[in-house]
């Protein structure tokens, strides 16, 4: 298939998608400014993958473009239900709306194009499958095209289902099968889609916020909104970090040696020195560096081995690894605009004192909307099987919203404000939890069972009991036993989150994380140098945007200093509990032993420990004082409510809150300030614990929070730089001029990195992600052709087992036939275990060395394996292959220029 | 002139007695041609796939096209048992109930043409082959037929009840495979073309209950009352069949070919009809007119698909029982009746005479053509005066009376034609349902399968004292073995043969070699499959077309996809006789 007629398929996939979704948007999203248009292309890939998936994991419907197109109809059925449901609260008219806004439709649809083709382009000419982990990407898509149903096959371990956050997958893959287009042009056009989508994203959210903020003034779009918007895009998704730009300065020596000595970040922590030509400095792969500004060293000053990831949308695209945190971005910033939705929806009710819980959390749920409520619970439950990580702080974020909200628009002044004696209980119930956390812990430290049931229980108990106590204050308030605002709120957030997850069943029940457990992080802060390198454009805007509201001279200090303090206060608790708690723990003390012994000893190690933590608290400070300032200076823009609520006795739902079409002028700024709070949170988190998985470090934890933060920064910066923009005096200068120069130094990194990446390639751009192999391994690409074009379903095939990374399992990687075993390494990490990856390896060199048939016939038999390939990399793996033993047995079905594909025949399975 | 002798009688003339025993009569004449012997041959491919679908709750036989049958099917085996008759017995019954579905357009045809369209109906054998086929085609058909008729009854009563019935039609017909998609888009074609007054807005406004019927009843439909799940995906699957479908220049039946050969009275009186109505002054009914059109146009580039020719079958039925029957009807309104009768019986009887002279001559033609071409040409010459000595009669008739002439014509050819048109649903639904020198059929299966079971139940008697318990090795993996094996319980299926072969049965495929049995085993054929034989002369292919549809003479089909069975030959000499039988 020609390229550019695939990838105009594709685009024509994404819009009819979206088109169908768009009905649905309009209702969902009637709070928003742009009704969610910019965000409709991600909600109708999502819904339509999502009934697809769910219908074919219960075996109604099964993998093929029947399936596609039924999952299609039913999402329109729906979109056409919701859209035409009688509701007097949004009586706007999609024609009437479109017709009014066309040149905001217009600007998304130039936005969107444009964006796709540009990353068509640069993937064109940048295509190869092959490096990192692009493999295994590309092995999940061709799994999930082969299969017949879900959960998809894992081509790496045959007779198992992937164990993986595989959702993303399932979108490529099906608008593959939709468009036609082979799974190796997918992968490419999957990731200019995530970069569109992204885009996209960026823009609608930082243009929603500011339309919201201005209100109906003016005309519906213009052009600073706009522009608002596409610097939202491209700080979220083009936008590198500082690296590109001190790598410039650094090939040309312009600044001291001691400087880049002090910055400590690797490959440019050493003497500059100036060569000619002077780009790209350090070899081709210079901007792999911009991922790992963060240096962890050991006690004795050592580099650990494995560095903190601090990778961000940009570098994602760069790399071109179609890896679930950067599939999950447009999804992500969609949950943003659903959190914004709720910030921006009337909660106004009547007063809940008197009233029966479930009453107050039905009319709760009817402000919201219950069907609303479900898609929230599909759409943010989602993030999950899209990258587990951003769930729950997705979640957060979205039940922050509605808290603020619901507060802003109570009916009574401080009738629900929790008692300060209360907040005291809850501060000791927290700690309650964490030493509950840390005795489970102390199991899980040990590689013991599952930790999340062990902690539900743990965590439940305290809730219920804090729960418990605000009906009882209820009661003494009123004389009615009765939760309250807070609990009302909290048993909502539960509820949703719950729905979320059941919403999601079929993969929860085939799912096994390589997460066993939290622990301290103890010697490893982060220097605040390196965290500005990474954030630093946002840095600057935001502090200055904070900086500016301080004047309005309402900010609660008192209330932020204090939960701001205990937040510290829990987080240092909770590291001296771990760590004595680890250091009781076999695994832990081997690590001290070895820690303490490289720096002389115990005391040596705790003083050094010390001195590292005093000597560099500033990124946690600075962490601290932005949450801090988000909590003091959002207190009184919630407490500001909306216009007074209607008179007692008087339901609210039938006055009808205010219509996208004649916003009442809110601010969105304790919106941004929550996500500013977030993304500090996320920030801040790793600086004291991480999540226990196979790498035994940080790394993980930084990876997925700091991406997650990235997201959040950029577009609170996007709408903070509009606003210093809009403002007069010195905070415009510093705030507008240094973010913008900031910016325009963030954005070294993706030109010169994608120049870097399209630079020398010899022949003609294409989209064919295995093209390259014609020359560089003609007999292994020959023989994948001939399985693509010649074998159906999911048949075994035996072939070499690689180490990770590696060209191991590279049949079954651009094929999606099972096999025996692939990657055993990262079989390991998404199962949390050896055992079965470790019985297979020996069978499969067994399989290709053993002389004596009846042995290699048995394990053929036991694996059920259907082709054989012996090719270059089994006879270099497994030395003399004993191939006589399948010529003399097996029929030779396919005979390349060094390969060969054997068939066994085996029982038909009736 | 003739617009007025085309137009139906006006209603207050019928006698609702002889409606309602007309109708009656065309109930029990469809269920007689379409009920009897249904298992008489043996499914075809395509049919065991759909089969097996129903057995095995779809499992690997994902080709099946009909959720609707398949989930019918799979409670109706578990009551009744799976075989040939009872997979093949919901399209009969569906297929007996389509010819009453021409009650629901009286307010177009007229009520005498509404009962003249249900008995070409039930006569067609083109109906008569699918209703006796054990696939979702005449569902789907019978399915657009109902929505259609039954949006049209809602339309004339304003009763709510006939757009539950529209609605519960329409999600039937979704499940009930491609050939609905097929219907509702010529349907939907012709209505656009033909803008009935008000149709669209009676439409949107009962859009909601239409629609909300139609889905609860297409889910429970695919899903076989949620017995079968997998159903569902059938039924998705079975719109991208549709889709594909679509194409010009493809092997397979052509719609004309089904009406010059099978349909001749749908043919005249559904032409003649549909011009009548095109050109006329009803809107109403032009509607229909244009549904003809749009059929035969849709019928091209569906060209192949076993749907295609009933696009047109359905339309021209009804249009031309409304003109046979504003004919006949005009006939016998004649003021002298009883001596306009006699000069009528007369000149049919003329007329018929010389048609049936005409059919034997041509017949002469085709048996001599490529044998005997003196006597051929002889024949060609008997059958040129037949038509000169009819049109003599007709224009000696048309001196008298212009309706005497046209009339007689008329009553003759609808005679012969019928005669012709019973024949061939008589050949069609039973004695040569499963002939491949049929052009309806596209897969007929060899009576050699069921030799091949009875075979195979001989063997297993005398091995093992029970018909399906012997242990069979089979080597291949088509839909018709597994559903003629279906009861045999220790079946095992591979892609190749072992090297040491030891099961006391084994089935190969004939013509590959088997050195794995040697002479360790003594074997029979036995052709699963029919194809045609067709001469490679183009001038001897039309005449054996000709002799084969007018004295079903031709040479006799070839078996293919034949298959050995192989008995071990120490149970061969121990007692099972050989031969088998």
């Amino acid at each position: 298939m020609n390229d550019i007629l695939a990838a105009a398929l594709w685009w024509l996939a994404i819009q009819f998608l979206g088109l169908i979704a768009w009905p649905l948007t309009f209702r969902l999203f009637r709070r928003l400014p742009d009704r969610g248009y910019a965000l409709s292309k991600a909600m109708g890939v999502l819904l339509v993958t999502y009934l697809f998936w769910l219908l074919g994991s219960l075996g109604l419907l099964r993998n093929t473009v029947g399936g596609i197109l039924m999952s299609a109809a039913l999402v329109a059925l729906l979109a056409a239900w919701v859209y035409r449901r009688p509701c007097t609260r949004d009586p706007a008219d999609l024609p009437g709306w479109v017709a009014a806004h066309r040149r905001y439709v217009l600007a998304v649809e130039l936005l969107f194009a444009l964006s796709f083709a540009l990353w068509c382009l640069v993937r064109a000419h940048n295509p190869e499958i092959t490096g990192t982990e692009k493999p295994m990407d590309l092995a999940f898509i061709q799994a999930i095209l082969r299969s017949e149903t879900f959960p998809p096959v894992d081509p790496w371990l045959s007779g198992h289902a992937i164990s993986y956050y595989y959702f993303g997958y399932v979108m490529h893959a099906m608008m593959a099968k939709l468009t036609g287009v082979p799974g190796t042009v997918a992968f490419n056009l999957g990731l200019a889609w995530q970069f569109a989508g992204t885009v996209l994203g960026g823009f609608g959210l930082v243009y929603n916020l500011v339309s919201a903020e201005v209100g109906s003034r003016g005309k519906p779009v213009t052009l600073g909104r706009v522009g608002a918007g596409l610097l939202g895009g491209v700080m979220v998704a083009v936008m590198g970090n500082l690296e590109g730009f001190l790598e410039v300065l650094h090939a040309r020596a312009w600044l001291p040696t001691g400087f880049w000595r002090w910055l400590d970040i690797e490959e440019i922590n050493l003497a500059p020195v100036v060569s000619s030509p002077w780009w790209p400095p350090r070899g081709g792969w210079w901007w792999w560096r911009a991922s790992r500004v963060l240096h962890d060293r050991g006690l004795s000053g050592e580099s650990l081995g494995l560095q903190p990831i601090a990778e961000f949308p940009a570098f994602s695209f760069v790399l071109g690894d179609m890896h679930p945190h950067m599939m999950a971005l447009p999804y992500v910033l969609l949950g943003l605009g659903l959190a914004l939705n709720w910030w921006l929806t009337s909660w106004q009710r009547e007063s809940t004192v008197g009233r029966p819980l479930w009453a107050s959390i039905r009319e709760l749920v009817s402000v919201a909307d219950p069907v609303h409520v479900g898609l929230y619970a599909v759409c943010l439950g989602a993030l999950a099987f899209l990258n587990t990580w951003d769930f729950p702080s997705l979640l957060a974020i979205a039940v922050g919203s509605m808290t603020l909200a619901v507060i802003r628009d109570r009916p009574a002044p401080a009738a629900n404000t929790p008692a300060s004696g209360l907040v005291a209980e809850t501060a000791l119930l927290g700690a309650v939890t964490l030493v509950s956390i840390v005795l489970v812990g102390r199991r899980l430290l040990g590689g013991e069972s599952a930790w999340l049931p062990a902690l539900a229980p743990v965590t439940l108990t305290p809730a219920t009991w804090w729960l418990f106590r605000l009906a009882q204050q209820q009661k003494e308030r009123s004389g009615q036993w009765q939760l309250g605002v807070m609990g009302e709120l909290l048993v909502a957030a539960v509820g949703l989150g719950l729905a979320g997850i059941l919403a999601y069943v079929p993969f929860y029940l085939g799912f096994r994380s390589q997460a066993a457990g939290l622990l301290p992080n103890v010697i490893n802060p982060t220097r605040l140098p390196q965290f500005v390198v990474m954030f630093g454009p946002f840095l600057l805007v935001l502090l200055v945007w904070l900086f500016g509201l301080l004047p309005t001279g309402r900010a609660n200090w008192s209330v932020g200093l204090c939960i701001t303090g205990g937040l510290l206060l829990a987080l240092v608790v909770a590291v001296a509990l771990f760590g004595a708690l680890a250091a009781l723990t076999p695994t832990a003390q081997g690590w001290i032993a070895q820690v303490t012994g490289d720096v002389g000893g115990l005391d040596s190690a705790v003083r050094l420990t010390l001195i590292r933590r005093l000597t560099n608290p500033w990124t946690a400070l600075l962490l601290l004082a932005m949450i801090a300032s988000a909590i003091a200076l959002s207190y009184p823009l919630v407490l500001n409510r909306r216009s007074a609520p209607a008179e007692a006795g008087q339901w609210a739902r039938t006055v009808g809150p205010p219509v996208a079409s004649t916003l009442e002028p809110v601010s969105v700024a304790s919106f941004v300030l929550l996500l500013v709070l977030a993304a500090s949170l996320l920030t801040l988190a790793p600086e004291f614990v991480y999540l226990k998985d196979v790498f035994q470090g940080r790394m993980n934890t930084v990876f997925k929070f700091y991406y997650l933060a990235w997201v959040l920064l950029a577009v609170s910066s996007g709408y903070a730089l509009h606003g210093l923009l809009r403002r007069a005096g010195w905070v415009r200068w510093v705030g507008g001029l240094g973010g913008a120069l900031l910016i325009a130094a963030g954005l070294f990194y993706p030109v010169l990195a994608v120049a870097t990446r399209t630079a020398g390639r010899g022949g003609s751009a294409t989209l064919d992600g295995m093209a390259y192999m014609e020359n560089s391994q003609p007999a292994d690409y020959a023989a994948i052709r001939w399985l693509q074009e010649n074998v159906e379903g999911t048949p075994l095939i035996l072939e070499a087992v690689g180490g990770q990374y590696s060209w191991g399992a590279r049949i079954s990687a651009h094929t999606g036939l099972p096999t025996v075993l692939g990657w055993a390494g990262h079989e390991q990490q998404w199962r949390g275990d050896t055992h079965e990856p470790g019985l297979r390896e020996p069978d499969v060199r067994t399989m290709y060395t053993s002389r004596v048939w009846p042995e290699v016939q048995a394990l053929l038999e036991k694996y059920q394996v259907e082709y054989v390939v012996v090719g270059p990399l089994e006879i270099s793996t497994y030395g003399q292959v004993a191939a006589a033993k399948f010529e003399r047995v097996l029929d030779a079905v396919f005979q390349g220029d060094g390969v060969v594909i054997y068939r066994w025949h085996r029982l038909i399975q009736p | 002139m003739i617009r007025g002798w085309c137009e139906p009688v006006p209603d207050s003339n019928v006698d609702a007695r002889l409606i309602r025993a007309g109708w009656l009569a065309v109930a029990v004449v469809s269920a007689l041609i379409r009920l009897p012997a249904l298992g008489a041959a043996p499914l075809s491919p395509g049919e065991a796939t759909e089969a097996l679908a129903a057995l095995d709750n779809v499992g690997r036989w994902t080709a099946a096209q009909s959720s609707l049958l398949l989930g019918a099917n799979h409670m109706l085996f578990w009551l009744l048992g799976a075989s040939d008759t009872v997979a093949r017995l919901l399209p009969a019954l569906a297929g007996s109930g389509l010819p009453l579905m021409a009650w629901l357009f009286q307010r177009h045809l007229g009520r005498w043409g509404a009962l003249a369209a249900g008995a070409l109906l039930a006569l067609s054998p083109s109906l008569v082959f699918v209703s006796r086929s054990a696939t979702g085609t005449v569902l789907g058909i019978a399915g657009g037929l109902l929505a259609v008729g039954a949006l049209e009854k809602a339309d004339a009563t304003g009763e709510r009840r006939w757009t539950w019935v529209a609605g519960i039609a329409m999600g039937l017909g979704v499940a009930s495979g491609p050939a609905f998609w097929s219907a509702m888009l010529v349907m939907a074609l012709a209505a656009m073309l033909g803008r009935p007054t008000g149709l669209r807005r009676w439409l949107a406004s009962r859009c909601g209950a239409l629609w909300r019927v139609a889905v609860i009843t297409a889910g429970l439909a695919s899903t076989g009352l949620l017995l079968v799940p997998g159903g569902l995906g059938v039924a998705a699957d079975s719109l991208v069949v549709w889709i594909n479908g679509f194409g010009l220049g493809r092997q397979g039946l052509w719609a004309w070919q089904v009406l010059l050969v099978y349909e001749p009275v749908l043919l005249l009186s559904g032409v003649a009809g549909a011009a009548v109505v095109l050109l006329g002054p009803n809107s109403r009914v032009r509607l229909m007119g244009f549904w003809t059109l749009v059929g035969a146009l849709l019928s091209l580039v569906r060209s192949g698909q076993p749907d295609a020719p009933l696009l047109v079958v359905i339309p021209l039925a009804l249009l031309g029982g409304r003109l046979v029957a504003a004919l006949l009807a005009s006939l016998l309104a004649q003021p002298a009746w009883p001596g306009f009768g006699r000069s009528l019986a007369a000149m049919s009887v003329a007329v018929g005479v010389l048609g049936v002279h005409l059919f034997v001559n041509l017949g002469q033609y085709a048996r001599h053509a490529s044998s005997n071409p003196d006597s051929a040409s002889a024949s060609l010459l008997l059958v040129g005066i037949s038509i000169i000595l009819a049109t003599g009669v007709c224009a000696l008739a048309w001196t008298y009376s212009h309706r005497l002439a046209w009339g007689s014509l008329l009553v003759a050819w609808l005679v012969l034609l019928g005669a012709y048109g019973l024949g061939k649903a008589w050949e069609l639904g039973h004695t040569h349902r499963s002939d491949p020198r049929q052009l309806w059929v596209a897969e007929a299966t060899s009576p050699g399968a069921r030799l091949l079971v009875d075979a195979l139940e001989s063997v297993s008697s005398r091995i093992q004292g029970t018909p399906h318990e012997v242990q069979v090795t089979v080597q291949g993996d088509s839909a018709l073995l597994h559903w003629a094996l279906r009861d045999f319980t220790r079946v095992t299926w591979v892609e190749q043969l072992q090297a040491v072969v030891t099961s006391p049965v084994v089935l190969t495929p004939a013509g590959e070699a088997s050195p794995t049995l040697g002479d360790g085993y003594l074997g029979v054929d036995f052709g699963l499959q029919l194809e045609p034989n067709p001469s490679t002369d183009v001038a001897s292919r039309t005449g054996e077309t000709l002799r084969w549809v007018l004295l079903r003479d031709a040479p006799l089909p070839l078996q293919r996809d034949k298959v050995v069975l192989w008995v071990r030959q120490d149970l061969a000499s121990a007692g099972v006789s050989w031969p088998l039988p």
